[in-house]
């Protein structure tokens, strides 16, 4: 088992699943490094092949699942449930008299991705923290490239009618503000 | 730009992930708070590593946690498997390991049927706080509830194969093979939590609290058990005992996870205290409002006493109100004033036409009033009556022709005799549909014509008759007699098949009753399955007792005279087990539940 390489490959994509089940930045990548580590303890269990994405996804894919679960129990889950909550809003109060330029757009577009249908925030979570490949992604959620593919393009299609939606309301904002301001004066 | 076109854009070539459109960068930098250095990454996973394997003890090996427990744990829903056992990452993910010993995967198909009540139930827990309580955000059952979500999806199929396959079974088989299945698969999903407990891998607060929300859950199921296993004879507690059971050993099971203090500090006890609510209260609902509660001899008087009659149902009340006056007043306690029933009689009778058919017994049983019999008088019948000399073939439709020649007093000795005969020749032969009835007619028209030896030389056809009608098959829960010998299903030896009875055949079993108290239980009639039959008979649901009930509960009380005459009840050692089996399963189910609990190990302030 190279384990070097297990964790090149499949580090994003665990650090985006964890993310997408709600745990904080640093939760999700402490879980994610506790999968590596079991997953290395537990090597001689597995029977199949560590080159294979598919049956290596399956098998991280059930280590992580366990642990959240175990994370959760722990009470950590409400802890992030509450840190999620208090980003969300931060993220729905962007300065309305601003484009959506710099830190901003990133708010709007993590506000954005927390409007996705789950199975859409998830893979865009796993693909775009590091550019991961769709295989691993594939893998680890046991489902075929093909599907992670659609699910990336909806996903992406959705985000972009959501931020311009976003964009039209804030420029009307602005404008109602500014109007506002004239007539005042 | 067809998808495609779109999707080759945004992946490129090497299908590799790629941030090399402007959206997708947006998006990289939206998450770049999730991205972490990858040496430091790599670092703290060899730290870890490292760190686990100086510090823990000895992991379990295949001995400890067999490959028979992990995959059977592959089957539950997480929120189901105990921390420590997450914490062994083999657990529940070997799916590649095991494809190639499919039996391997047995304990997790048995358990499957269990784990899927469970989650019925869960489901259904998780449905009502939703609509009652609203979104819990930020509760720990949102994710349990998203786990459930995940389960029923990747295991509906599973699940509607086995609950199609429960419903067949239930349909073609015995309730008891269902029944043995049910416990069976909870005996194996206790098994892996037990297994889990000896490896070390579950505290005793984690297998505590499954074990106590599972008992407690069980108490919806014995409810239905309750219904179909009812021991004959060994009364009332034992039904109680078995949705009792379950409470108390699931209390005992999450006051011994308790005890596990350093473990359960990490529960919330709204957990724990809403199951026991629910299952009481559900325990509460079940035994005093949906539980069939048996009608006593007083509610069967009540209904005597009621003296209503319909017209609609004005056969079948005559007969339930005179079969249950005869028995209360022919045993030891308060007769009911049957006064109003004889009032709402004669109404009847004013405008309706007269039904000997159903009125016979009532006269027999000395209990129609004087004015009544103006009603029944058919002078032609009557004529004719010592003109006969062929075999009385219907006595019910001849009783009040007789009755009236003989209150009267114009029949002569001889023309009773030529008519008692008749009566006893008519009995001859082939059994016919409602031949106990019949038969008890004949005894009646005997009777009055104050001719015993004639009666005497009924007791062949009798024996006959109650034997052929007697639908107890082995192994004699419950039985009753049946209306024809057609309606004996029998195998190819002529041995009775088991069956389902309903109320349908309370009045032959009547009769029956009536007949055996007078000539004897003949070979072959068990009246303890038939008591039991009687029994159930007298259930009444909502406290409401209908002419059935009040029939049965006055056979029933009658039958005392006949165990202690004629045939003791077998209550041998294996009879009592063999109708306790259900409560001892149960018992046994709640033992086990208590003994693994108490078993798993203590948790360490590490583990929390």
């Amino acid at each position: 088992m190279d384990l070097d390489a297990l964790i090149a490959r499949f580090r994003g994509p665990l650090i985006g699943l964890h993310a997408s089940w709600g745990l904080s930045a640093r939760d999700a990548q402490d879980l994610a490094q506790d999968v590596f580590t079991e997953a290395y303890l537990s090597r001689e269990r597995f029977k199949g092949d560590w080159a294979d994405a598919g049956q290596a996804g399956a098998w991280l894919r059930g280590i992580a699942s366990k642990l959240h679960a175990s994370h959760r129990r722990r009470g950590a889950w409400r802890l992030d449930k509450i840190a999620r909550r208090e980003l969300a809003r931060d993220d729905h109060a962007p300065a309305a008299s601003a484009k959506l330029e710099g830190q901003e757009r990133k708010l709007a577009m993590r506000a954005a991705l927390g409007r996705l249908r789950e199975s859409w925030r998830t893979v865009l979570h796993m693909h775009y923290i590091e550019g991961s490949g769709l295989a691993e992604i594939a893998g680890l959620l046991g489902v075929s490239e093909r599907s992670v593919e659609g699910r990336l393009f909806r996903a992406r299609k959705e985000l972009k009618q959501l931020l311009e939606g976003a964009d039209l309301a804030l420029e009307a904002t602005g404008n109602a503000a500014l109007a506002s301001k004239g007539e005042r004066l | 730009m067809t998808r495609d076109g779109q999707l080759a854009g945004a992946f490129g070539d090497s299908n590799r992930g790629v941030l090399d459109d402007d959206f997708g960068v947006a998006i990289g930098e939206a998450l770049e708070g999730l991205r972490q250095d990858p040496e430091d990454f790599a670092a703290g996973v060899r730290d870890r590593i490292a760190e686990r394997e100086t510090t823990s003890g000895p992991r379990p090996g295949p001995t400890m946690f067999s490959a028979w427990v992990r995959n059977a744990a592959a089957f539950m829903p997480p929120f189901l498997i105990p921390r420590g056992a997450v914490l062994d990452a083999g657990l529940a993910t070997g799916g590649l390991a095991v494809k190639k010993s499919v039996w391997k995967w047995a304990p997790g198909i048995v358990a499957f049927p269990a784990i899927l009540s469970v989650m019925l139930v869960a489901t259904f827990v998780w449905g009502f706080r939703r609509a009652t309580i609203g979104d819990t955000q930020g509760s720990v059952d949102d994710l349990s509830s998203l786990e459930a979500r995940l389960w029923w999806k990747q295991h509906r199929l599973a699940s509607v194969v086995v609950i199609v396959g429960l419903v067949m079974l239930l349909r073609t088989s015995p309730f008891e093979a269902v029944a043995i299945f049910a416990i069976l698969s909870m005996f194996a999903l206790l098994g892996i939590f037990g297994a889990l407990a000896r490896a070390g891998l579950a505290s005793r607060a984690e297998i505590g609290q499954r074990t106590g929300q599972f008992l407690h859950s069980m108490v919806i199921y014995a409810y239905f058990l309750m219904s179909e296993w009812m021991p004959s004879h060994a009364g009332g507690w034992s039904r109680v005992a078995l949705p009792l059971l379950p409470v108390i050993g699931g209390s005992v099971c999450l006051w011994l996870a308790q005890q596990d203090r350093v473990g359960w500090a990490t529960r919330r006890n709204q957990r724990v205290l809403l199951p026991i609510f629910t299952s009481v209260a559900i325990t509460f609902v079940l035994f005093f409002a949906l539980a069939p509660h048996h009608t006593t001899r007083e509610q069967a008087a009540e209904y005597v006493e009621r003296g209503f009659l319909t017209e609609e149902e004005f056969g079948g009340e005559v007969v339930e109100v005179t079969g249950t006056y005869r028995h209360l007043a022919e045993t030891k306690g308060s007769v009911p004033d049957i006064e109003p029933f004889h009032q709402a009689l004669l109404q009847h009778l004013e405008h309706e036409e007269f039904r000997p058919a159903i009125l016979w017994d009532h006269a027999a049983s000395g209990l129609l009033p004087d004015r009544a019999y103006d009603f029944s008088r058919d002078a032609k019948g009557e004529e004719k009556l010592t003109e006969y000399r062929r075999p009385l073939r219907h006595p019910q439709q001849m009783y009040f022709h007789i009755a009236n020649r003989i209150r009267e007093e114009s029949l002569s000795d001889r023309q009773r005799d030529r008519i008692a005969r008749q009566v006893v020749d008519g009995a001859q032969g082939k059994v016919p549909y409602d031949a106990l009835e019949e038969l008890s007619c004949r005894v009646a028209i005997l009777d009055l014509l104050d001719r015993p030896k004639y009666v005497e030389q009924l007791a062949e056809p009798i024996e006959l008759a109650l034997l052929a009608t007697w639908a107890g098959a082995p192994p004699l829960k419950l039985a009753c007699f049946v209306s024809s010998p057609n309606m004996v299903k029998r195998d190819s030896e002529g041995v009775p098949k088991r069956d389902r009875f309903s109320f349908v055949h309370l009045p032959d079993s009547d009769h029956a009753v009536r007949l055996m108290l007078r000539f004897g239980v003949p070979a072959g009639v068990q009246v303890r399955a038939l008591a039991a039959y009687l029994v159930e008979m007298s259930e009444n649901m909502m406290w409401t007792v209908d002419g059935r009930n009040a029939r049965a509960a006055a056979v029933l009380e009658r039958m005392s005279e006949l165990n202690g005459g004629v045939e003791p009840l077998d209550g041998s050692a294996w009879t009592v087990l063999l109708d306790l089996r259900m409560v001892i399963a149960v018992a046994v189910l709640v033992s086990f539940c208590v003994l693994i609990t108490k078993r798993a190990p203590m948790s360490t302030p590490e583990e929390c």
